[in-house]
This record gives structure tokens, C-alpha cells and sequence, in this order.
């Protein structure tokens, strides 16, 4: 199956920085084949590619350099086609979009600080449904819902409901895990 | 038509430590109180320096097209930036947006270019151009997972590669 140009430059830009913490990765780990500037190298390309395409679209050396571009980015193309649901198939799930869960004990420092009832998470737990693990006991799996604490996963809000402990606000030493759930 | 939250964030080049935001809501309700969250990738939260909250609160004057100036941005950042809407005690509304600040970066790319337009430097390392060279591409990189990808901890990994380029000018240009 050909790519059209634009399909390309457009993985060629997600795959650049997905390149760039991969083969630091690769490289930490001793892995000596890793190319910690591959970024560059798919930056560099792109440009080339872009300014071909914005000269003459139908230009046949597009083939070659698109071509190329998609060989220089190697694992990060598939990862790169998954973001943008390129190729005709079902948009994957990347597991890499899921935000990071929060594991931590509260206090006045803490994710959710000592007293806090309600907590607005980042913009990257928009969509998602959580599990609440507190103090070792999982609460629930909700959207706008429950009665110990309500998750709004479009405005991304946590509330703890009830007022009295075990429940309600954070207290200090209390263990909360929040993982996101599709 | 219902309450949007929304702002904008600018940062200056006369000061790079001063970002100003800006409420571009539409209906804008009888609203007491905005608090603004500056969180960083790894979960903690960059505040002005004296700050002993998470946020800054963020006074209403008209409401819209009101500004707020934070002293606070010490290197190149990608920022969950938050701003809870209050009324009474109550949370009205929030608005989050990822934001990448490489105000740090971009200054720098373009004092190395006017120093050599102006013949004020001479290139003494070999790898003054590889360098940078790496240093638009880890700044582009950034910008790309932003755009693109909507990922704060790869954009900031790719800041925080580039943060030695800017700090060590003698040793990398």
C-alpha cells in the first residue's frame, strides 16, 4: 500500500520526538546500536521532504524521498502511524497515551493535599475512567457517579463525597493509588 | 450561550521568567475567584518564588481580557496550566491547557545567529553547527509532542536536552 507525502511528513513529525526518548532509552540501557540523534536526522529529512512536495506535488523523486524518510524512521513508524490512525485500520489505543497513575501518601505536599475534598487532574486524564485504590480498598470505576467520591472525566475532577472519614476529605498518611481506565 | 472558559499564555523575550496569561472567556459568570495550577510533568507545581500554595490565585477585575503576570519560569517548560473557576467556595468551571514555553531556547538560537551576523563571535568548536543544529531540533521536538502527540513528559525530556546547550555556551559553541 503507498503512502501519499503528507501522510509521511506528518508520521515523520511524531516519530521525531518519540526518536528522541526512545534512543536516549536504548542508549542508557548500553544498547550501543541506538541513534540518540535520529531526531535530527528526521527533522533534517522532513524539511527536505516538505519543500519537494510544496515545489511540485507530482514530482516522482517524492517517492524515493518519502521512501526514505520512512526507512530513517525504522520502530518509531508504527508507533508514529498509531498516533494518527493512519493506514486504514482501527485507530489503536496506545498504550503511551494513558497518563501516568499517582501512587503517594497524602499530605500537605501530596498530589492531593491533607483536607482537600476536590482535585482537578491534568488535561491528560480527560476520557478516562479511574480505579481509586484508597488505603488498600478499591472504591469504584465511575464517570459522574458513586457515593464515597465522583469523577468527571470531561472536566477531570475527583471529589471525595462523603464527610466524615474513612471517607470524604484527604487525610494525612492515607494511601491513595488513581489509575486511568479506558 | 453558556460559560467557556478559556485563556492564552504569552512570554515576553524582554523578561523570559514572566509569562502573562490571558481570560479570553466567553459569558463570563459572576465568578469570585480564579486559581491557576502550573503543574509540571512530574506531577509537582511551579510556583513564584514565596508562593506557599499549588496555585496562584488569580483575582477577577472584569473578567475577561483580565491579565495576570507569574514570575516564575526558570528554564523551558511544558506545563499543564489549569485555572479553577470559583464561586463561593464552589468550583464553577476549569480549563486546562498543555503549554510549552521555549522562550529560553528560541532566545538563545537567535542571540548565536545575531552574534554571528554581527561578526561579535568566532566559531571555535567543531561542532558548533551540529550543536546547533541538535538544539532547533530538540526545541522542534518538543513542539511536536505537544501538537501532535499531547505528551507533557517527552516534551519536557526533550527541554531538558536541551537545557545543557544553553547553560554552557563556551563548551558546546
Amino acid at each position: 500500500m503507498a503512502y501519499t507525502t503528507p501522510q509521511i511528513i506528518q508520521w515523520a513529525k511524531i516519530a521525531q520526538p518519540l526518536a528522541r526518548i526512545g534512543e536516549t532509552k536504548r542508549w542508557s540501557n548500553g544498547d550501543t546500536s541506538a541513534d540518540v540523534d535520529l531526531d535530527v536526522k528526521l527533522y533534517m529529512t522532513r524539511l527536505d521532504v516538505e519543500y519537494a512536495y510544496a515545489q511540485n506535488a507530482d514530482s516522482a523523486i517524492l517517492f524515493s524521498m518519502g521512501n526514505y524518510l520512512l526507512s530513517l524512521m525504522g520502530i518509531y513508524f508504527l508507533e508514529a502511524q498509531g498516533y494518527s490512525g493512519g493506514g486504514g485500520s482501527i485507530t489503536p489505543i496506545n498504550p503511551s497515551n494513558a497518563p501516568q497513575f499517582y501512587d503517594f501518601e497524602v499530605s500537605a505536599s501530596s498530589f492531593i493535599a491533607t483536607g482537600v475534598i476536590s482535585k482537578v487532574f491534568p488535561s491528560s486524564w480527560a476520557g478516562f475512567n479511574i480505579l481509586f485504590v484508597r488505603n488498600s480498598i478499591t472504591q469504584s470505576l465511575v464517570n459522574q457517579g458513586g457515593v464515597y467520591y465522583s469523577w468527571d472525566k470531561l472536566t477531570t475532577t475527583l471529589t471525595l463525597l462523603a464527610n466524615d472519614p474513612p471517607y470524604g476529605a484527604a487525610q494525612e498518611t492515607e494511601l491513595f493509588q488513581i489509575y486511568p481506565v479506558l | 450561550m453558556s460559560f467557556t472558559p478559556n485563556f492564552s499564555v504569552a512570554q515576553s523575550s524582554a523578561d523570559l521568567s514572566v509569562i502573562a496569561l490571558t481570560d479570553t472567556s466567553t459569558d463570563f459568570p459572576s465568578i469570585s475567584v480564579r486559581l491557576v495550577y502550573l503543574r509540571k510533568y512530574d506531577g509537582s507545581y511551579l510556583v513564584p518564588q514565596g508562593t506557599t500554595t499549588d496555585y496562584i490565585v488569580w483575582n477577577v477585575v472584569s473578567g475577561v481580557g483580565d491579565t495576570l503576570e507569574i514570575d516564575a519560569i526558570d528554564k523551558d517548560y511544558c506545563l499543564d496550566i489549569t485555572i479553577i473557576y470559583y464561586t463561593g467556595s464552589s468550583i464553577t468551571d476549569s480549563k486546562t491547557i498543555l503549554t510549552l514555553l521555549t522562550g529560553y531556547g528560541d532566545f538563545f538560537l537567535r542571540k548565536l545567529t545575531q552574534a554571528l551576523a554581527g561578526n561579535k563571535v568566532t566559531i571555535t568548536q567543531q561542532n558548533f553547527w551540529v550543536n546547533k543544529n541538535k538544539l532547533r531540533v530538540l526545541l522542534d521536538d518538543a513542539s511536536q509532542a505537544v501538537s501532535l502527540l499531547n505528551d507533557q513528559t517527552i516534551a519536557q525530556f526533550a527541554l531538558d536536552d536541551a537545557k545543557p546547550l544553553v547553560d554552557n555556551i563556551s563548551s558546546f559553541f
